[in-house]
Parts: C-alpha cells; sequence; structure tokens
C-alpha cells in the first residue's frame, strides 16, 4: 500500500472507531480489490463475496482495538485471512484456489483500462517457479513479513529472504526485461 | 521489505478488481459512536440532573396513579412499559434455591458447560452458584464471576434461565430494554451505563438454542461484553 493510502486508510480506519459508519466505504474503495483477491484466492470465487461482508463486520467491531501503524492494510488482510480460514472450517469447503488464483484477477470482472498492464503482470507470474509465486503471495498479497512469511513456510528467515529477493529479481526481469530496476 | 516498483505494481493490479456492491452495508449496523468521557463538572451536573429527572418521574408517576386512575380501578394501560404486557414475571418467593458450584451446576443442562470452563480459567474465578426449580423443574441458574485479562477485571453477575420465552424473573426484566444487534446472525440486546466508581456497566441479554442468558458486567473494558457472546454463541 502507498504510503498516502496507508495514511488514508489509518483515518479512515480511526473514523469508524469513532462511530462514522460511512467511512466503511472509504476503507472499501482503497482496499476492497486486494481484500477481494485474498479471499478469492482463498475460498474461491462462490464464497469470496460472503468473506469480505464477514471481513467488514469484523472491521466495524474491532476498529476500536486499532492502533495507528504504518501498514493498515496489513490489518485488513489479516481479518480477510482470518475470516476466510473460519469460513473454510466452518463451512467444510477445500482451501484449493491459493497460488493458481491469486494471478489470475483479470479473467474475474476487471476495469478495462488496466487490463492490459493485469495481464502483463500475470503473465509474468505464471513463468515464476511455485515457491517464488508462494513467497510474493505471503508478501505482496497478505503483506506478511519476512519472519511472518518464514514461520508460514516453516524456513528460516534467512532463506526466506534469499527467496523474496530472487523472486523479486525475477519478477522485475519479466516485467521490465532486466535492464529496469 | 518489499521492492517499492513492484509494490506499486501490485496496488495497480488490485485496483483494477471490479469488487462487488453491498459489501459495507450490515458492517455499518455495528458500527457504534464513541462515548465522550465527560469533564468532572459536566458528569456533577449530570449527576445532579438525573436525580431531578428520577424526582420528577417519581412525582409524575404518584400523581398519575393517585389523580388519573380510571373509575373502575384499572390505570392506563399505556402507563406501564411494553414489555410487562408481554411478559409474565416469577419472583424468587417461588422458586426453591439450592446451593451449587460450578461443575455441578454445568452438569444440569450442556448449555451451563461455560461456567465450567470459566471456572477452570486460570484467569478467572467462578462463586455464589445457585439452581433454582419451581415444581421440580430447572427454572433458573445464577452465578457470579471474576474474570481478569490484562490489566482488566470484569465482575460479572450471570443468569440462565431454562422458562419458556416469555415467562421470566422479575429481576431479570430490564435486561429486555436495550439496543438489539447481531452476533454471529445471533440477536442480543445491550445496555450500557456507567457504575457509581465511573466504570462501565453492561446489561446483556441474548437467547440462544432456546435458552436464555442475562449478565450485568463491571468492567472497565469497553468491549468486555463481547467475550461472553463468544462463550455463548458457537
Amino acid at each position: 500500500m502507498q504510503t498516502n493510502d496507508g495514511e488514508k486508510l489509518n483515518r479512515l480506519i480511526f473514523a469508524v472507531a469513532k462511530g462514522n459508519a460511512d467511512c466503511l466505504d472509504g476503507i472499501y474503495a482503497l482496499a476492497g480489490g486486494k481484500m477481494y483477491a485474498v479471499a478469492f484466492s482463498l475460498v474461491g470465487r462462490d464464497y469470496a463475496e460472503d468473506v469480505l461482508h464477514d471481513s467488514f463486520i469484523k472491521i466495524a467491531r474491532f476498529a476500536k482495538k486499532y492502533s495507528w501503524c504504518d501498514n493498515p492494510c496489513g490489518w485488513l488482510i489479516k481479518i480477510v485471512r482470518n475470516t476466510a480460514l473460519d469460513f473454510i472450517k466452518a463451512k467444510k469447503i477445500r482451501n484449493e484456489v491459493s497460488e493458481e488464483a491469486f494471478y489470475s484477477l483479470s479473467s474475474l470482472g476487471y476495469s478495462p483500462e488496466k487490463r492490459e498492464n493485469a495481464i502483463m503482470l500475470e503473465q509474468a507470474m505464471s513463468k515464476l517457479e511455485p515457491e517464488e509465486r508462494k513467497i510474493l503471495y505471503l508478501i505482496y498479497y497478505l503483506d506478511m513479513t519476512v519472519r511472518e512469511a518464514a514461520s508460514e513456510l516453516e524456513m528460516s528467515k534467512s532463506a526466506v529472504q534469499r527467496l523474496k529477493e530472487k523472486a523479486e529479481a525475477r519478477l522485475r526481469e519479466l516485467l521490465y526485461g532486466g535492464t529496469n530496476e | 521489505m518489499k521492492d517499492d516498483k513492484l509494490e506499486k505494481e501490485f496496488e495497480e493490479y488490485f485496483k483494477g478488481v471490479n469488487t462487488p456492491d453491498n459489501i459495507t452495508g450490515d458492517a455499518k449496523k455495528y458500527v457504534r459512536t464513541e462515548k465522550r468521557a465527560m469533564p468532572k463538572f459536566l458528569k456533577f451536573a449530570s449527576v445532579a440532573a438525573s436525580f431531578l429527572l428520577v424526582f420528577a418521574l417519581s412525582l409524575t408517576v404518584i400523581l398519575k396513579t393517585d389523580l388519573f386512575k380510571k373509575t373502575d380501578g384499572s390505570t392506563d394501560s399505556d402507563a406501564s412499559p411494553p414489555s410487562e404486557s408481554i411478559f409474565r414475571f416469577y419472583s424468587d418467593s417461588e422458586l426453591e434455591s439450592r446451593n451449587a458450584d460450578a461443575y455441578s451446576v454445568s452438569s444440569l443442562d450442556k448449555s451451563l458447560i461455560f461456567l465450567q470452563n470459566l471456572a477452570v480459567a486460570d484467569n478467572a474465578q467462578v462463586s455464589g452458584c445457585k439452581a433454582g426449580y419451581k415444581d421440580g423443574k430447572l427454572f433458573l441458574v445464577e452465578a457470579d464471576s471474576e474474570l481478569r485479562y490484562g490489566l482488566n477485571r470484569d465482575r460479572t453477575k450471570i443468569y440462565v434461565e431454562f422458562t419458556e420465552e416469555n415467562l421470566v424473573y422479575s429481576k431479570l426484566k430490564d435486561y429486555y430494554g436495550g439496543t438489539k444487534y447481531y452476533f454471529n446472525g445471533a440477536e442480543y440486546y445491550l445496555t450500557e451505563q456507567t457504575g457509581e466508581n465511573g466504570e462501565p456497566e453492561f446489561k446483556l441479554h441474548i437467547s440462544y438454542n432456546g435458552v436464555k442468558y442475562y449478565f450485568f458486567i463491571s468492567s472497565p473494558d469497553e468491549e468486555a461484553y463481547i467475550k461472553y457472546l463468544y462463550l455463548i454463541v458457537k
């Protein structure tokens, strides 16, 4: 999340905590795409909307417990992820969507003017090794820190850091041809 | 640390997703207005105003009862709260009360297991358990609990009632006057007030699986009641 958007999100979450319900729409406008993408990647298209709906109820309820941070989107994504995992347990659906889905968003409803860039990114992602896609998913989708990703993947922090740098370099190369850092 | 350029690339990617409509509508019902702390002099003024209001209301009730009583001896139906006409109440004198502990009382009905769970928790204590019976049938269980977490401490009076929907213990009628909310699809009523020591107090009532639960919670934590909802609603 860009710094500007991050600050806006912080303000919006605080406004919700103070009782301004309409600011939930602002949060949705800023971060809804990413939240939907994460829900979609975890529970699939059929349930992503339900997960998003329940996630916003949690945001409304727990906004008072939120403290100002550098990564408000990470807080929102954690809520979506936990809600999705609860959903998987409660509905007994299989969690089989994950990595295949997270770089195929342009095949869903997608903004036509952004579609061309989206397809480029998706094609680049599809050329990465599965573990490279996985680490980028954890870091860029789920907003995990390297430490959290290491715990998720049951790998050492340094191994995860190396994998992340390798995946980023590969993706940059695929997107910008290797000359553009 | 993320790569700035890639992060921007992903953000643009997410922004292109057409998100579904009407996602936040229900969530807005859960947003609650913040209660602002009042300056001391306003608190004093507020207490004084409350006394005056109570005095004025008492006077009105006395005058209304004495002066406006209908000639046939019945009172104006608008004078009683709507709940009075819906509910039937029973009192202490109708119950045969038996002392118990959290473990034995939990064996009376599966809906009481949460009392045992509270009792075994390291940071909680349950005391004052009593079961009230009428004609041999379990009507009411009551208990006191004290729960510590972080710097907070909840003191909670718990009632669990097994009567039919409209038959209510007379001391619990106030629990039906709160604001209605939903928790995981279950309806509950919450009244928030401030105790004599300035601590938030909550009267929480929820009916779940045919059993009625009532909690009177005194806690410095403004969201203290939520954990009791989690105890009941599975």
